[in-house]
């Protein structure tokens, strides 16, 4: 047990159990008796990272290895810092309480655009160079995976080396490949240059950028031949066989999920048009009822948890499901615990199954159309229609739910201002759905909550090509829509168009952002994602002292033959399918999803899942 | 149904998790030793778990109880047993007994607490510290201000303490032992005691007080279970 801060910091801090560590199942070692120190970074507080599923498969992987010693390190909050900073305290592990200084590896997590600022302040903290060509010898090799990591070229400066796609076997391949490098006492250089011929390893300070007089891009390439030309993202064939691990850290604070989550499966069959996750994480690939039900049994055992959750992009596509939660119910029943199902599907909705999980607590429910028009529906191809939506709201209402959500984004791509009033019909019809059942049958007071957020095109989606809504745009849209919401069951909520600005430059973004992260972190930029801590005046003094217009980056119609940033990465859908799908988004033509017919989006070049089916 | 009082300490760096915290980690180290915890009747089930007076956070202690009910009986020392096995280190159980029938709660039970604070003051103190103790706990009162939810209020703390000695006193540290109200009628907590002797003697100013609760006594200044 270790406790290396002293006790006039944390008694003056909020929350201090973000950075004491020691909860159950966490591992410690003795640092002396392994050859690498890998500090697992999280860019975000304590209660956000711990929620994260990868970085709990990962810890315990690394962990399982004699030699490697995995801690975790996440973003301190700004009251501790301060502290940190008066103290002189570098960034610490978790679990020894060491400074992370001179460890092996900092391994960061790229789960959101906007905590690259905390990544930056994070180095700092640590006190590493922050450019990757200004580390020395005996400083960490600082590498970075998630999906954000699929356009790495903002974090390019920075990172020394990315990880593309599933860390499960990389991960291990690249410790193997360190301990050796370390027993021979090369240079650092050769170290990234050894790990650069890794499958799915990208060091972007092997590869030049030359750009066009007019900042796009002209070419992409290793500077040496042996620097592949495509980086292929990894992925776990058989998930049935995949490391899972038997135990998971039980936090003493409650954390943004707090329960056990079980991974269904990867990928998502669906192909709307919008989504990152659903065109980088193909193919689908699913575990088996039997086997969920023992990692679920496992877990319990181990961790205590009062609740079990599905984690995937689309659970109700899982092919076993009905088997699987009707063995999770069993289970859970008998164990006295919860079982959530969150991100279910308006089409494929169950309220019977909704009945048997929630036999009591009848809390809110959860619907994403997206769009409020069926003609945007089809642009993105959300197979969701009208009619699958009010059918479910009303057996929903039926069944005493009287709280639901919608969740909608505006700033799609051929969008009109009837399309955005679309919004508001919809939420219209759901609330005469809820008048529509009998009073006997309804319950409550009806609460239906929109909630919109903005459109931001992303890289690898047929929509990244296509320019983003101008901020003034976004807050016209939002204005219509709220005017034309006037139902006192109706509540409205939408985004910080500035920050999905913001968002949309670094989805998208090219390598020379690099140096306005650095900039807007000197500025004091920090937990963007935190609304109380987003400061749009700051980055946009930053872009200015570093001479970039960010509109260059979100406002321009890119052409498709234009180099994109990311075109280097290669995650198995091609450009050629992300073409024909943005072709058939303006004619208005939807896609079928994979379990239906295959249209040839690529990914089968990795041999499982779905694909081979 | 079977009740059983526990007790147990919280050490270092447990000692920073809230009550709530500290509540959800038994709850879920019961459902890891599968012991057989009874549950509540209604519509949300919850297990069966009572606890004394919460501790503050940040401090520790040697001597904190709790009940639970079981479904069915199981030995004492099993129960310290499997529970230790799946505590999170600086959480311990000492002692368990069963409660038979008794009906007496743990929380009404308390009427005392003993502390001991360990203090690190600010400049040396060139006074007799004992002495000052003395004529302090000799006044008519002790004003402190308290900061409760409807704003400041001053309080006189007097009453609530029982007693407060010097156990240990050199260089820029001294520590104290101090018998306070506890419980749910009246609760003084030392951080207050230490407020009041920053007020009424001069050139005593705390830098960090490390405060562990010793013991919980009734109104007889007796332990509260015989464990």
């Amino acid at each position: 047990m270790t406790q290396k801060i002293d006790d006039r910091i944390l008694s003056r801090v909020q929350k201090p159990t973000r950075y004491i560590g020691n909860e159950w199942n966490s591992i410690h070692k003795d640092p002396e008796k392994v050859d690498v120190r890998f500090a697992f970074c999280f860019p975000d507080i304590y209660e956000v990272g711990m929620s994260h599923l990868g970085m709990k498969i990962l810890y315990h992987m690394l962990n399982d290895r004699e030699d490697v010693y995995c801690e975790r390190v996440f973003a301190p909050w700004v009251d501790m810092e301060q502290k940190m900073r008066e103290y002189n305290i570098p960034l610490f592990a978790l679990e020894s309480g060491d400074t992370i200084t001179d460890f092996d590896f900092l391994g960061f997590t790229l789960q959101y655009e906007m905590s690259y600022t905390n990544i930056v302040n994070m180095l700092d903290l640590a006190k590493i160079p922050l450019l990757s060509t200004d580390r020395k010898e005996g400083q960490p090799f600082i590498c970075a995976g998630g999906p954000c990591a699929y356009n790495p070229e903002p974090l390019a400066d920075i990172i020394d080396f990315f990880i593309m796609g599933e860390g499960e076997e990389v991960l291990n391949e690249i410790m193997d490949l360190y301990i050796d490098w370390k027993k021979s006492k090369e240079s650092r250089i050769a170290f990234l240059d050894s790990v650069s011929q890794i499958e799915g390893v990208y060091v972007p300070r092997f590869y030049n950028v030359k750009y066009n007089h007019d900042g796009t891009i002209h070419k992409i390439a290793g500077v040496e031949e042996k620097y592949p030309a495509k980086i292929k993202k990894r992925i776990i064939k058989k998930l049935e066989h995949a490391y899972f691990p038997d135990k998971i850290i039980v936090p003493f604070m409650e954390i943004v999920h707090d329960r056990i989550m079980l991974e269904v499966f990867r990928g998502c069959t669906r192909g709307c048009r919008f989504c990152q996750a659903g065109m980088v994480y193909r193919p689908v690939r699913e575990r088996s009822p039997e086997k969920l039900l023992e990692i679920a049994q496992a877990l319990q055992k181990a961790s205590g948890y009062e609740e079990i959750s599905l984690a995937s992009l689309s659970t109700s596509d899982y092919s076993a499901l009905e088997k699987l939660t009707r063995e999770l119910i069993e289970m859970t029943e008998k164990e006295k615990i919860n079982l959530s199902l969150p991100s279910l599907r308006v089409d494929s909705f169950s309220l019977e199954l909704m009945e048997k999980v929630q036999k009591v607590r009848k809390s809110g429910l959860t619907f994403a159309p997206e769009a409020g028009t069926q003609k945007m529906r089809d642009v993105i191809n959300k197979g969701v229609t009208e009619e699958d939506l009010i059918r479910s709201v009303t057996l929903a209402f039926e069944g005493g739910w009287d709280n639901v959500k919608l969740y909608f984004m505006i700033g799609l791509p051929t969008e009109t201002l009837e399309d955005v009033a679309g919004i508001a019909d919809l939420a219209y019809k759901v609330v005469d759905a809820y008048f529509s059942v009998s009073k006997e049958k309804r319950s409550g007071r009806l609460a239906v909550t929109v909630s919109t957020s903005s459109f931001v095109p992303k890289a690898f989606t047929p929509f990244q090509w296509h320019p983003q809504d101008t901020i003034e745009q976004l807050r016209e849209k939002q204005k219509y829509l709220q005017s034309k919401i006037k139902n006192k069951h109706i509540k409205y909520n939408w985004h910080d168009p500035e920050l999905s600005f913001l968002e949309a430059v670094f989805a998208r973004g090219d390598r020379k952002l690099s140096k306005v992260l650095i900039e807007a972190h000197k500025r004091g930029c920090k937990f963007d994602g935190w609304s109380e801590h987003f400061d749009f005046e700051k980055w946009m003094q930053a872009f200015e002292a570093c001479g970039i217009d960010p509109k260059f980056y979100t406002s321009r119609n890119r052409k498709y033959n234009e180099v994109l940033p990311w075109d280097h990465i290669d995650v198995g859908v091609t450009k050629k399918f992300l073409i024909r799908e943005a072709q058939k988004a303006f004619s208005g033509e939807t896609t079928p999803h994979c379990r239906q017919e295959c249209t040839g989006c690529g990914a089968t070049i990795f041999g499982g899942g779905v694909c081979i089916e | 149904m079977s009740k059983m009082r526990l007790k147990y300490s919280k050490e270092d760096p447990v000692k920073y998790i809230s009550h709530l915290d500290l509540l959800r980690t038994f709850n879920r180290a019961i459902k890891r030793a599968g012991l057989p915890i009874a549950y509540s009747q209604g519509f949300n089930p919850h297990p069966l778990i009572s606890f004394g007076l919460p501790l503050s956070v940040g401090v520790t202690s040697e001597t904190e109880y709790m009940d639970i009910e079981l479904q069915t009986a199981v030995a004492p020392q099993v129960v310290i047993e499997q529970l230790n096995k799946v505590l999170p280190q600086g959480i311990k159980i000492l002692a368990a007994m069963e409660l038979g029938n008794k009906k007496d709660k743990l929380g009404s039970a308390i009427v005392w607490a003993d502390y001991r604070v360990e203090v690190d003051l600010k400049i040396r103190l060139d006074i007799n510290l004992a002495e000052h103790l003395e004529n302090l706990l000799k006044s008519n009162e002790l004003i402190i201000n308290k900061e409760g939810k409807k704003g400041v209020k001053q309080v006189d703390i007097l009453p609530q303490i029982h007693s407060l000695n010097i156990e240990e006193q050199k260089e820029k540290t001294v520590v104290f032992t101090m018998r306070l109200s506890a419980g749910s009628l009246s609760n003084l907590k030392p951080e207050m005691v230490l407020q009041a002797m920053e007020k009424y003697i001069e050139g005593f100013e705390v830098d960090f007080a490390k405060i562990h609760r010793v013991r919980l006594l009734n109104k007889d200044h007796r332990n509260i279970a015989k464990i």
